[in-house]
C-alpha cells in the first residue's frame, strides 16, 4: 500500500509539472527559430536537375534576399512602393503563423496539415496569384482584394471570414499575403532563369554561385515589384453603371449565356448548375493527369495541374449559379470583373475582350435572375 | 501516509470552492453581464441550481473527507466492517434528489416556455436567417420586402445587426454538421441540426456589441467560429446601417469602402 501511495503522488506531481511547463509562456517563441521557408515543390519537380546542392543554394539565396521566416522582408523598398510597412509585414507573419498556417502552410504553399482534407484546397501563394482579384488576370491582385477576402471569407469553402479581427491585424495579414505572393513569383522566375542559363551546372565557388543567384533574383524581383505597383492602376472598372434588370436585358443575357460563342453554358450548364458537358461527365473519361478512367469533374485548376495532383480539391468546379452565392463576391461589380477577367488560375476565361460592357451587364442581370432558383 | 490523501482531496475541494468565490470577485462568475429580457429568468434559475448543487457539494465533501480522515488512520486497530446497507438511509437519499429534480422541472417551466415554445414566439417578422457552416455564420436579412432570397437581402458573415428592445426572431440552419448558436450575453443557445429549420428569439435591452459563439464541437475550427451581435440604439440606426450595407452590396463601380464593419 505504501508503494501505491508513493506512485500515486508521483503521478500527480508529474502531471502538475508537465501542465505548468506546457502552459508557461515563451515556449512557442522558443520553437519558431527552426521554422524556415521551404522550396516550392513545383520547383523541385520541374527542375530536378538542380540537385540537392542546387536547391540548397537557391533556398539560401531566397533567405538572404527575403529574410528568414522569423523576419520576412520585402527588399529594395518594395514594401514602401506598395504602401506596406515592414512592421506590418512582420506583424502579419506573426498572425499568419497563428491563424493561417494550418491550412495555407508555413511557406504559404497551401499545404498546411489541414489542406488535404479541404475541397477546394487552400490557396497556395507560390504562383503569385489568387483566384478572385479585381485586376486583369495577367496582373497580380491589389491590397484591397486581399482585404476583401479576409473580411468576407470565400463563401462555402473552408476560408472563413476574419471580419471581427482588428483593422490593424487585417492590414497586416493582407500585407504578409502580398509578401508571400511576391516571394513565390520571384522563386519561380529565378528557378526558370537558373535552368535556362545553366548557372547551377557551371564551375563556381559557393560564393560566386550565391552571388550569381542573387543577381538574377534582384533582376526578377524588380519585374515582380513593378507588376505589383502597376496593378494598382489596372483595377477593372465598369465604364457604365449596371442597367435596370429589365426583361429585355435579362433575355439578352440569357441568349448570351446559351450562345455557342461565349460557351457559358458549356461549363456552367444550361441550367446554370455548374455541370456543363465541357467540365463534367457521368460517363467514364481518361483523367487529364493520370490517364485513368474516372467520372466527375474533368479538369483541374492551375495549382492542381502544376503539382500534377489528380486529387480532390484541385478540380475546376464551375460555379453553381443557382445557389445564391458566388465565391468571388456577390456585388454586381464582382460579377462584372469575373466575367471580364475570368477566374485567375482556373479555366473560367476572360470575356472582357469579346463582350462589350453592356453585354457583360446583360449577363450579370441574367445571372442574378437565376441566382436563388436552387435555394428558394 | 493514507491521511495524505485526505489532505489532497480536501485541498482539491477547497481549491474548487475557492476558485468559485475568487471568480465572483474577479469577473462576476465569468459571465458576461446579462442584457436580454429572458436572461433575468435564466440567471435566476442558474442561481437556484447553483445553491442546490453548491450546498450538496459542500455536505458531500465534508462527509467524504471526514470518512477518509477517520478510516485512513493506519494506527486504527482491527479490520474494516462491512454492512449490508440501511433502508431508511437509501430511501432518504433517493427521495430527496427526486424531489429536488421534480421541483427544478416544475420551477423552470415558465422560463423554458417563454424562451423555447413555438407558441410563445413573438409575432414579428423574421429578422435574419443564420446559416452555420464550418466555421462561420452567414447572416442574411430578408430586407424591406421581408422575403428571403430577393434582391434587397443583405448577407454578411459573422456580423448580426439588430436594435435595442427589438423582438429578434432568427431562423437557424446548418449547412454541414451540428452547430449551436450561442449568445452568452443574452443567455440564449440553440443547437442547429443539418436539414432542420429552427427558430430562436430574444430581446436585447442595451445597445452594444456582444459575442456570438458556437457551442457545439463542430470540427477543428470550432474554437474560432465566432461572430458579433451588434445592437443599435434605435431602429432608425439599424435602417441606416442596412441601407449602407445594401448600397455596398449593390456596388457596380469601385467600392467606396472595403471595410465591412463600416468606417
Amino acid at each position: 500500500m505504501k508503494a501505491l501511495d508513493g506512485l500515486g503522488l508521483a503521478v500527480v506531481a508529474a502531471l502538475t509539472v508537465t501542465g505548468i511547463v506546457l502552459m508557461s509562456p515563451g515556449r512557442a517563441e522558443a520553437r519558431t527559430p527552426d521554422v524556415r521557408y521551404t522550396l516550392d515543390p513545383v520547383t523541385r519537380k520541374d527542375y530536378a536537375g538542380f540537385g540537392e546542392e542546387g536547391f540548397a543554394a537557391l533556398e539560401q539565396a531566397l533567405t538572404a534576399f527575403f529574410g528568414p521566416h522569423a523576419q520576412p522582408t520585402l527588399p529594395d523598398g518594395a514594401a514602401e512602393a506598395l504602401g506596406l510597412s515592414p512592421e506590418r509585414i512582420q506583424h502579419g507573419r506573426n498572425l499568419y503563423v497563428e491563424k493561417c498556417m494550418h491550412c495555407h502552410g508555413m511557406s504559404g504553399g497551401g499545404d498546411g496539415p489541414t489542406a488535404p482534407f479541404l475541397v477546394p484546397r487552400p490557396r497556395s501563394f507560390r504562383m503569385g496569384k489568387i483566384k478572385f482579384a479585381s485586376t486583369p488576370r495577367t496582373s497580380p491582385p491589389v491590397h484591397e482584394d486581399l482585404l476583401r477576402v479576409l473580411q468576407r471569407g470565400v463563401a462555402y469553402t473552408a476560408m472563413p471570414s476574419f471580419v471581427n479581427e482588428s483593422r490593424e491585424d487585417l492590414e497586416a495579414l493582407a500585407s504578409y499575403a502580398q509578401f508571400l505572393l511576391m516571394r513565390g513569383s520571384t522563386e519561380r522566375l529565378v528557378a526558370f532563369v537558373l535552368d535556362d542559363e545553366g548557372t547551377l551546372e557551371e564551375e563556381l565557388t559557393p560564393e560566386q554561385r550565391q552571388q550569381a543567384i542573387l543577381e538574377y533574383m534582384a533582376e526578377e524581383f524588380d519585374g515582380v515589384r513593378q507588376s505589383w505597383v502597376d496593378a494598382r492602376d489596372q483595377v477593372i472598372e465598369a465604364p457604365t453603371p449596371r442597367p435596370q434588370a429589365s426583361e429585355e436585358s435579362v433575355a439578352r443575357g440569357k441568349a448570351l449565356f446559351l450562345d455557342a460563342t461565349t460557351e457559358c453554358s458549356a461549363c456552367h450548364g444550361e441550367d446554370g448548375k455548374g455541370q456543363g458537358p465541357n467540365v463534367y461527365s457521368a460517363e467514364p473519361f481518361p483523367d487529364e493527369i493520370t490517364g485513368e478512367l474516372r467520372t466527375g469533374y474533368k479538369k483541374y485548376d492551375e495549382w492542381g495541374t502544376e503539382l500534377k495532383a489528380a486529387e480532390r480539391g484541385y478540380e475546376a468546379r464551375p460555379a453553381d449559379l443557382t445557389r445564391g452565392f458566388y465565391r468571388g463576391g456577390d456585388r454586381p461589380i464582382d460579377l462584372y470583373r469575373r466575367i471580364h477577367q475570368g477566374v485567375n488560375g482556373n479555366i473560367m476565361p476572360a470575356f472582357g475582350g469579346n463582350l462589350t460592357p453592356e453585354q457583360i451587364w446583360d449577363l450579370v442581370n441574367y445571372i442574378y435572375s437565376i441566382r436563388f432558383l436552387g435555394v428558394r | 501516509m493514507h491521511r495524505l490523501w485526505t489532505l489532497l482531496f480536501g485541498a482539491a475541494a477547497v481549491f474548487a470552492v475557492g476558485i468559485f468565490f475568487w471568480a465572483a470577485g474577479k469577473s462576476g462568475y465569468w459571465f458576461p453581464e446579462n442584457v436580454s429580457v429572458i436572461g433575468v429568468d435564466i440567471d435566476h434559475l442558474y442561481w437556484v441550481i447553483t445553491w442546490i448543487t453548491g450546498i450538496t457539494f459542500v455536505v458531500v465533501m465534508v462527509l467524504f473527507l471526514w470518512f477518509l480522515w477517520k478510516y485512513g488512520d493506519e494506527r486504527r486497530p482491527g479490520k474494516a466492517v462491512f454492512t449490508h446497507g440501511n433502508h431508511t438511509l437509501e430511501t432518504v437519499w433517493t427521495a430527496v434528489p427526486a424531489a429536488i429534480l421534480v421541483f427544478i422541472a416544475v420551477y423552470q417551466y415558465g422560463a423554458w416556455k417563454e424562451a423555447k415554445f413555438r407558441s410563445h414566439m413573438p409575432d414579428s417578422p423574421l429578422h435574419a436567417r443564420v446559416l452555420a457552416g464550418q466555421f462561420e455564420w452567414r447572416i442574411r436579412y430578408p430586407g424591406p420586402d421581408r422575403e428571403l432570397y430577393t434582391d434587397d437581402d443583405v448577407e454578411q458573415v459573422n456580423l448580426l445587426h439588430a436594435w435595442k428592445d427589438q423582438d429578434i426572431v432568427l431562423q437557424l440552419e446548418s449547412r454541414d454538421v451540428l452547430h449551436s448558436f450561442f449568445v452568452p450575453a443574452a443567455r440564449m443557445k440553440q443547437d442547429m441540426v443539418p436539414g432542420m429549420k429552427q427558430n430562436m428569439w430574444f430581446q436585447i435591452t442595451r445597445a452594444g456589441e456582444y459575442e456570438i459563439a458556437c457551442a457545439e464541437l463542430c470540427g477543428w475550427g470550432h474554437y474560432k467560429m465566432k461572430g458579433h451581435l451588434i445592437v443599435h440604439e434605435t431602429k432608425a440606426d439599424f435602417d441606416r446601417w442596412y441601407q449602407e450595407a445594401l448600397g455596398r452590396q449593390n456596388a457596380d463601380q469601385r467600392d467606396p469602402s472595403i471595410w465591412e464593419r463600416g468606417e
